[in-house]
């Protein structure tokens, strides 16, 4: 897969893969964080995490405009620097002693390590993407440009794939030492012990008279306090709990923080691969001139750079529609698993909703692949072999411990994208080359209208279930893992595509500035995606399904109705490298 | 062309306006979910099989969900609130929850026949977790 690239990718996949799992690893508990240390409810905290991510995707335009001036290498590397800062900024508040007065003081301190993250964020994200990009201005690399970015999403995928667990591992680390179990429902529980509730207690009451067995908080923590064996009062193990708690989150913070170091030392440590081409227009101008060489950088008349900003602001109208449709995955795909479809498996198929055994298997397929295929060595097929036994029999010590039937979390569905990244990407890829290889691979905008289309059939495959809940109670987990499937391979087809697509046709001055364009497109299609899901309380489920389908079917004629202009903003671009 | 991107413009823009001007809902007490409690008071007289009380229990579930949301909500204004205003909303909750004692009431009598039936027994656990969770 990484034949004929130049070795600067891995230095960008790495540095990126770093970044990614350390931004996820933060991201994963940040909510959860505010929530068990200040009491928020999901709105107040939801406040904090929306102007975070909205600073994450609009600073890369401050950013592009920095990089396009300053330089790339050097952009990205303060980037870096300044996400760190900020990271060890946010796990200060975690470590102290918790008291009312300190409250206000720490939430400054919150917000200040989120600017100061956001901005080292806006300064790295875009301008990596930009950097990768100029690597295949190269014309010996041009024509895997589209591939190239593939290999680079995966890495981003990798690193978030594997933060939730970073991330959860270091909480149930900290609480592990003081004798205490995971349990995300204690902060909120301890935050309603902490105030009186003159109208809740009573409603508790009212709903207690009819059905037995409705619960009190203090009842739900003191079941928790004697699975803990902590002795004390119900107010002191609620507190001590959130306390210990706040320690595991800001540890999963210094872990975020530590990531960033491996991220710098990877992107500094191996300069060499990609310093060729971190210049700015101005940068390969003034070397050209100091060395005496011939100046290869491309100037652009005006009408050349209006007319590619064009195309490339049409496409970001676009895709902002496609992240809109996407991004329901963590909004109502996540409700529609809670409430819509069955909540306990078979042993078997619960096989593929515990990670335990599904990456196993995963591993064990892919060992399968090598062992059979022709042109592995015999290296290879005893390698692969050895992979296959040892995930066949991970997946089975774990699957004869399951029970008959097995209960599914509806958060559980958000996992299988980031595997279907990392699996499917070969594929895609391989496909990409061979119908290169026929002389028949679509052009990055065709790829991008059609992945407009699959994500289309993403939400048919939605629509049809919501008709067949009709006959059941529950649908079965299949219909949304099929979803997840099709808008996986949607994802693919458009957003490392779109990447490569801004990278070839941004007009050189404007290389990082358009990055960070793309990512602000990315922030209105979250925007929307929260705007349409308002939609879902309003709706019948399939007219939502059908909004979604009907949008980005849309989207995709767009884009096939400007065609042209696209492909003639990317031939002009590939005349000129 | 130019027609034909103006039109796709419009459309998608439109549909974009009508999806992000739906208005903000205002809080009026706890008055929607007592009717929402009503209609399903009134629903329950009509359950013929497992399946309708588990439908049944699955949106009692949901609107005592809004039924917390709103007390909590309520809550937090009562303890910011002065004299009087704690005494307006003391007596908006009593009447709502005697409104909504009564609904329980006829709901868990009508759904008493198939409480031990799984997927109505799984919805009524859910129910006993419903106000204290998040």
């Amino acid at each position: 897969m990484l034949k004929g690239h130049p070795k600067g990718l891995l230095v960008a996949f790495f540095a990126n893969m770093g970044e990614r799992f350390s931004y996820y690893t933060m991201l994963a508990v940040f909510v959860l964080y505010l929530q068990a240390r200040f009491g928020f409810s999901a709105g107040e905290a939801g406040d904090y995490y929306g102007g975070f991510l909205f600073g994450i995707y609009f600073l890369p335009i401050l950013g592009g405009i920095i990089a396009d001036r300053w330089g790339y290498g050097r952009t990205i590397t303060w980037g870096i620097i300044i996400a760190f800062i900020g990271k060890v900024i946010l796990t200060i508040p975690g470590y102290v002693e918790q008291s009312y007065f300190a409250m206000k003081f720490e939430l400054i301190i919150i917000v200040l390590a989120l600017f100061v993250l956001s901005l080292g964020t806006g300064l790295f994200k875009g301008n990596l993407q930009a950097l990768v990009g100029k690597l295949y201005d190269d014309p010996k690399y041009a024509p895997k440009r589209d591939n190239a970015f593939n290999i680079f999403y995966m890495g981003i995928n990798i690193g978030a794939f594997l933060a939730p667990y970073a991330a959860t591992g270091a909480v149930k680390y900290i609480l592990g030492r003081k004798g205490f179990l995971y349990e995300n429902s204690l902060p909120h529980l301890a935050n309603l012990n902490d105030k009186a509730h003159p109208f809740l207690d009573k409603m508790i009451g009212t709903v207690q008279n009819h059905f037995s067995g409705a619960m009190h908080y203090t009842d739900k923590i003191q079941a928790f306090q004697s699975q803990m064996g902590f002795s004390g009062s119900v107010t002191e193990f609620a507190n001590t709990y959130t306390s210990t708690l706040s320690v595991g989150y800001s540890t999963a913070f210094a872990i975020a923080a530590a990531a960033m170091i491996i991220s710098l030392v990877v992107f500094v440590g191996f300069k060499k691969y990609y310093k060729h081409a971190d210049l700015t227009v101005k940068q390969a101008k003034e070397k050209a001139q100091r060395e005496g060489t011939e100046d290869t950088t491309v100037t652009m008349s005006k009408e050349e750079e209006k007319k590619r900003l064009v195309a490339l602001g049409l496409v970001f109208i676009t895709v902002a529609f496609f992240w809109m449709a996407f991004h329901q995955n963590g909004f109502t795909l996540t409700i529609f698993a809670r409430d819509f479809t069955v909540s306990q498996v078979s042993a078997f198929n619960n096989l593929f909703f515990d990670l335990r055994t599904f990456i196993p298997i995963l591993a064990a397929i892919g060992g399968l692949i090598f062992m059979f295929r022709k042109t592995s060595t015999l290296r290879t097929k005893i390698i692969s072999a050895a992979v296959f036994i040892a995930g066949s029999g991970i997946a089975y010590s774990f699957y004869t411990g399951f029970d008959s039937q097995m209960n599914i979390e509806p958060e559980i569905f958000q996992s299988f994208n980031p595997i279907f990244i990392v699996v499917l990407t070969p594929l895609i890829v391989g496909f990409f080359n061979w119908l290169r290889s026929k002389g028949k691979e679509p052009s990055s905008p065709r790829k991008i209208g059609t992945g407009m289309f699959i994500t289309a059939l993403g939400f048919v495959v939605m629509m049809v279930g919501a008709f067949h809940l009709q006959n059941v109670t529950g649908l079965s987990p299949y219909w949304l893992i099929g979803t997840y499937f099709v808008l996986t391979i949607a994802e693919l087809f458009l957003s490392p595509i779109g990447i490569s697509f801004v990278a070839k046709v941004a007009p050189p001055r404007f290389s990082g500035l358009a990055q960070g364009g793309w990512l602000g497109a990315t922030a209105i299609g979250n925007l929307l995606a929260g705007l349409v899901g308002k939609l879902w309380d309003i709706v019948e489920l399939w007219q939502f399904f059908l909004l979604l389908v009907v949008l980005t079917l849309l989207s995709g004629v767009f884009i096939f109705s400007i065609i042209r202009i696209l492909e003639n903003a990317t031939k002009s671009s590939d005349n000129q490298v | 062309m130019k027609t034909h991107i103006t039109i796709i413009t419009s459309i998608l823009l439109s549909l974009l306006l009508f999806s992000g001007c739906q208005s903000e809902s205002t809080t009026d007490g706890l008055q929607e979910e007592v009717k929402e409690l009503q209609r399903l008071e009134e629903e329950s007289g009509n359950i013929e099989n497992n399946e309708d009380a588990f439908e049944l229990m699955r949106n009692l579930n949901q609107t005592m969900k809004d039924v917390r949301d709103k007390i909590l909500e309520m809550e937090a204004n009562y303890r910011k609130a002065s004299e009087n205003e704690r005494k307006e909303l003391e007596s908006e909750f009593e009447k709502a929850n005697a409104q909504i004692n009564e609904s329980l009431q006829v709901i868990s009598e009508n759904v008493e026949p198939y409480k031990d039936e799984e997927q109505v027994s799984q919805m009524l656990n859910k129910l006993q977790e419903v106000m204290i969770s998040k």
